[in-house]
């Protein structure tokens, strides 16, 4: 068995498995990636998914956000808002969703949605998956927003909870599951989660009592990578608010943001694990929290519900949400690997829930989070090799991008999306009486900079009162 | 008047060149005469001394004071000819040092208009937050501070203010604090940090083309005024003299233009 010692995810935002990697090149046998006969009938008119650029910012479709709630994403899925009436799920409705959404961005055009990227536009992404490898039977683990899916990856539930701000109107966040890191803390197994912002994962109850010292800068993930003392856990959470004062876009990869900046990340991350003495023990987990509404050709499969809470429409959480990206990279694993469970006989394939799988086992915690968790395929079958024999490139080599003062400025002035505003209404959650404040919404609405420093602000507040 | 011993044109240079010294120092230290002034949020007497300008400054009163004691000396001394002495005081040399200084201040000035800096980035992000000068920090200074006497009195009212309206009062207060600290968290990097500091270091910390410019132009500064005081002339200074200072100030620009940027 490969002797792993520090599992690092790095989660990113919003993208499906096609938007990044259906058109990975050479594709290999029985991957399932885009053959060019995949389209959405919108209106009578066939929109094909294709590389074509669509709009003026080739890295930065689909412009803007597509939908991505629990009604948007059953209409991306079944065509239909009740999925009782259409089964199996046909993936045919991202386009009808996407051309219903409001834009207050200027002219939306349906057939971004089907847009996916090439090779030559996320290299980092392409050339770690075919150096390490790839897994094509990787899903959200539900089909709706960033925070349960994230729930999902710490908890192996979101306790019934569909969009983000629900959790604000059901008294559900502060998020009060048994979480991945609070087990790992009771095996005295050591965990991080390194953040550049906000980080969502603070919103778990149970870690509060250890946040204060297991919640760190990124530039200390660097730090304790270059010096090989890694936690057998590394939790990175992007950056989900440009800074304008350190003139720092985005890196999450959530549509509209640039996709390239998320790239500067993941070669960020890679190298200095790669560089760093713990490489042999590591396996580096790259993946997204939900597909953000873009489009991808694979139905989800049933899952197994988590608990016994039920979401909308009663819908118990026994579908995965819709395929993500996912790069599995460690010098245990082949080159080329395609990682699919499906096909080795496992009755499930991977969600964010295999995460906590992995965990476990690298732990010895016996007792699953959930039903999910516990019916979740591992990673470490496929770490494979009898020594840690594949150490892939010395270095990966983002396209070299520095954002103008003039697109900060832009990106700080910007209204926050429904996401930026829910994390910024979670920070103020974080005050002593954890309450929302009442704050007077009278006045010019805020932008993305204002929110975004309140919620450093309160983080910082909050973890020094812990 | 005058001092036994001491000539009358060396006590009242000494006493000219000390008040210009002391009314420039006054004015460096209280208002943005010597300051960069980059960041309109900062009051004047917290903005960074600026190289250039300080090294303008210098060069200034010892210039002041060469004129002046020479052509004391000159008026002073018998058969005194005007024209002979303006052309003996306002030699090409002393043009030179004036033209260097202030190539170097507008250089300095130019740099930091055409480059992206930190400064920039901290302005714009403070605008965002709604801080656009120094007025605007004033104001939310002034609203905490009634909001906190607002919420302080609040048990002397006679009819007591519903609940939620003062919880909004206590979420407003807090905001502006927050809002303040964040002000003066991302301010406090761009701060003066004493006279010395200011001139020898840049975000990054201490930098050599700033410290080799300043131990120039003081070096130079200080052969100028032995010169004068040991001839009672302007100083004829050596062509590789002024070469030097120029390359120092060259330096000091072309790096400046390589200092941190975004």
């Amino acid at each position: 068995m490969a002797d792993i010692r520090h599992v690092v995810v790095l989660m990113l935002e919003n993208r499906s498995f096609d938007s990044l990697l259906g058109a990975l090149s050479p594709m290999p046998p029985h991957f399932n990636g885009l053959n060019g006969r995949e389209y959405n009938v919108y209106e009578g008119q066939r929109y094909a998914a294709t590389s074509a650029v669509v709009g003026s910012a080739p890295f930065s479709i689909p412009t803007p956000d597509p939908g991505e709630s629990y009604a948007d994403i059953t209409e991306q899925i079944f065509s239909s808002p009740d999925p009782e009436k259409i089964s199996p799920p046909a993936m045919s409705g991202f386009v009808a969703n996407y051309a219903a959404q409001k834009s207050t961005s200027g002219p939306l055009n349906p057939q971004a949605v089907m847009h996916h990227y090439t090779e030559a536009q996320v290299p980092v992404l392409h050339q770690l998956a075919k150096a390490f490898g790839v897994s094509d039977q990787w899903f959200a683990s539900a089909p709706c927003q960033t925070w349960p899916n994230r729930f999902f990856t710490h908890a192996g539930t979101c306790w019934g909870i569909t969009d983000n701000n629900k959790f604000f109107e059901n008294g559900q966040e502060p998020f009060r599951r048994p979480s991945i890191f609070a087990a790992l803390e009771a095996a005295a197994k050591p965990w991080r989660v390194y953040f550049h912002d906000f980080p969502q994962s603070l919103l778990l109850a149970d870690i509060w009592s250890t946040a204060a010292r297991r919640f760190r800068d990124f530039a200390q993930f660097l730090v304790d990578a270059k010096a090989g003392v890694l936690p057998l856990y590394s939790f990175i959470e992007p950056k989900y608010f440009a800074n304008v004062f350190t003139r720092s876009p985005p890196n999450d990869m959530h549509p509209p943001h640039d996709i390239r900046y998320g790239e500067q990340l993941i070669a960020t991350v890679y190298n200095a694990l790669r560089a760093g003495p713990g490489w042999e023990n590591t396996l580096f987990i790259i993946t997204y929290d939900e597909h953000g509404g873009c489009y991808d050709h694979v139905p989800p499969p049933p899952a197994v519900p988590p608990d016994a809470q039920a979401g909308p429409a009663g819908f118990r959480f026994d579908a995965y949400g819709v395929r993500v990206p996912a790069v599995i990279v460690s010098p245990w694993l082949a080159p080329g690997s395609i990682l699919q469970p499906l096909a080795d006989g496992e009755v499930h394939p991977f969600d964010h829930t295999s995460i906590i799988k992995t965990l476990r086992e690298l732990a010895g915690i016996a007792t699953p989070l959930t039903a999910r968790d516990e019916a979740a395929p591992s990673l470490l079958p496929y770490l494979t090799l009898p020594v840690p024999s594949n150490l892939g490139p010395r270095q990966v080599i983002p396209q070299n991008l520095k954002p103008s003062r003039a697109e900060l400025r832009a990106n700080g002035a910007e209204l926050p999306n429904e996401y930026l505003a829910a994390l910024g209404k979670a920070a103020e959650r974080l005050s002593p009486e954890l309450r929302t404040i009442a704050r007077d919404t009278s006045g010019a609405a805020e932008n993305v900079a204002q929110v975004g420093e309140r919620a450093v602000a309160q983080v910082r507040a909050f973890l020094a009162r812990l | 008047m005058g001092i036994p011993g001491w000539p009358l044109p060396a006590v009242w240079t000494i006493v000219l060149v000390a008040f210009v010294a002391v009314l420039l120092l006054w004015l460096g230290k209280t208002s943005a005469l010597l300051k960069d002034q980059l960041i309109p949020q900062i009051p004047a007497a917290q903005q960074t001394f600026s190289l250039a300008r300080s090294q303008m400054a210098w060069w200034f009163i010892i210039i002041l004071g060469g004129f002046l004691y020479v052509f004391l000396v000159q008026a002073l001394g018998p058969h005194p000819d005007f024209t002979a002495i303006l052309a003996n005081i306002i030699t090409p040399q002393a043009v030179a040092l004036m033209g260097i200084s202030a190539v170097t201040a507008g250089g300095g000035a130019w740099v930091d208009a055409a480059q992206d800096t930190p400064e920039d980035s901290l302005n714009d992000g403070l605008k965002l937050l709604g801080l656009c000068n120094i007025q605007d920090v004033a104001a939310l200074r002034q609203d905490i501070a009634s909001l906190t006497a607002q919420l302080q009195a609040m048990p002397q009212n006679p009819v007591p203010l519903p609940p939620d309206m003062v919880a909004k009062l206590q979420d407003t207060l807090r905001d502006k604090q927050l809002l303040l600290q964040n002000y003066q968290d991302r301010t406090a990097p761009f701060c003066s940090q004493g006279w010395f500091r200011d001139m020898t270091s840049d975000v990054d910390g201490t930098a050599l083309h700033r410290l080799q410019a300043l131990v120039w132009t003081i070096l130079l500064g200080v052969i100028f005024v032995f010169l004068i005081a040991k001839t009672s002339r302007i100083p004829q200074l050596d062509d590789n003299l002024l070469a030097l200072m120029g390359i120092s100030s060259a330096g000091y620009v072309g790096f400046k233009y390589n200092e941190t940027q975004y």
